[in-house]
């Protein structure tokens, strides 16, 4: 019997859920790629052309944007992906109805590390045991700042618990 | 993009700005439903390589000369169909709050600009393409 496939659920700037998890391979390394360029703030109209520009990969070979590709899973990423970019270099603005998580809210274990202090094994261990809010994205974790942030207070507060004791 | 391939295609470009005339970022929205709009009235669009354009023109009401910057959209349709893709971008303009879209038709087998203006006065607004 084959194997059904993990999910990966990505959520929209819409608050809509896509399932990443039947995308081939290739397909989900493209969207870590650029992802990844995404949180090096890469240009909003570069990335918008890696994504529906001539030749680019979502397009798959075809000429057009057309509905079908704009309608399909990775495309639908992709462009989440770079109109959180967009948002956050103030290029487009958002929907009144979009979520408010952007991307300048979401950070990448390396960052978390040099933002805590620690190493970004530590940072991932964290991460896995749901101590730090995030997701798995291919091979890179993208962690929401605000729980990167409230994990640095808890020592800080326990530290401060202990001093009350006292 | 099927049998009306087969017709006198022309390649259209039109700029479509990337803010509004007081500088104002438009939303993500607004941008989508243009590009659902051209899906499903001309089955496609594309974004030409060197986006966005930045341009100048003189304001015909002020006499000024104003900046911004375009996306430089292209599909690819009929000869006959042009009409309609002016009255679309009319329709574009008017809800983007734009004086007009300018457009340029290049029939690509004889090599050469068919037609390149700025369509009508703004239409009313439609959300065909908001969906």
């Amino acid at each position: 019997m084959a194997k059904e496939k993990e999910k990966k659920l990505y959520r929209l700037l819409s608050g809509k859920e896509i399932d990443l998890g039947a995308l081939p391979k290739k397909d989900l390394e493209f969207l870590v790629d650029l992802f990844n360029r995404a949180m090096n703030d890469e240009d909003y109209f570069d990335l918008q052309r890696l994504i529906c520009g001539k030749g680019a990969y979502p397009l798959k070979g075809s000429p057009h944007v057309t509905r079908e590709i704009h309608e399909s899973i990775l495309y639908q990423a992709a462009e989440d992906i770079v109109d959180r970019v967009g948002i956050r270099q103030g290029v487009i603005l958002p929907n009144e109805d979009d979520e408010k998580v952007s991307i300048e809210e979401i950070v990448s274990a390396a960052d978390a590390a040099n933002l805590l202090g620690i190493s970004r094994a530590a940072v991932i261990k964290a991460a896995q045991n749901g101590r730090i809010k995030g997701r798995k994205v291919g091979r890179s974790w993208a962690l929401l700042l605000s729980s990167v942030k409230s994990y640095r207070v808890a020592p800080h507060r326990v530290a401060a618990g202990r001093a009350a004791h006292r | 993009m099927g049998e009306k391939q087969n017709s006198s295609l022309l390649a259209c470009q039109f700029l479509i700005p990337t803010r509004d005339r007081e500088g104002k970022a438009y939303s993500r929205g607004v941008f989508k439903a243009i590009q659902r709009g051209l899906e499903d009235r001309f089955d496609g669009w594309s974004l030409v390589s060197n986006n966005p354009a930045p341009g100048a023109w003189r304001a015909p009401d002020t006499g000024e000369v104003e900046y911004d910057e375009s996306w430089r959209y292209e599909i690819g349709i009929p000869r006959e169909r042009i009409g309609e893709l002016d009255e679309y971008l009319a329709e574009i303009a008017h809800m983007m709050g734009q004086k007009a879209i300018w457009r340029v038709a290049y029939d690509k087998a004889e090599g050469k600009v068919v037609s390149a203006r700025k369509p009508k006065k703004p239409g009313k607004i439609t959300k065909s393409g908001d969906k």
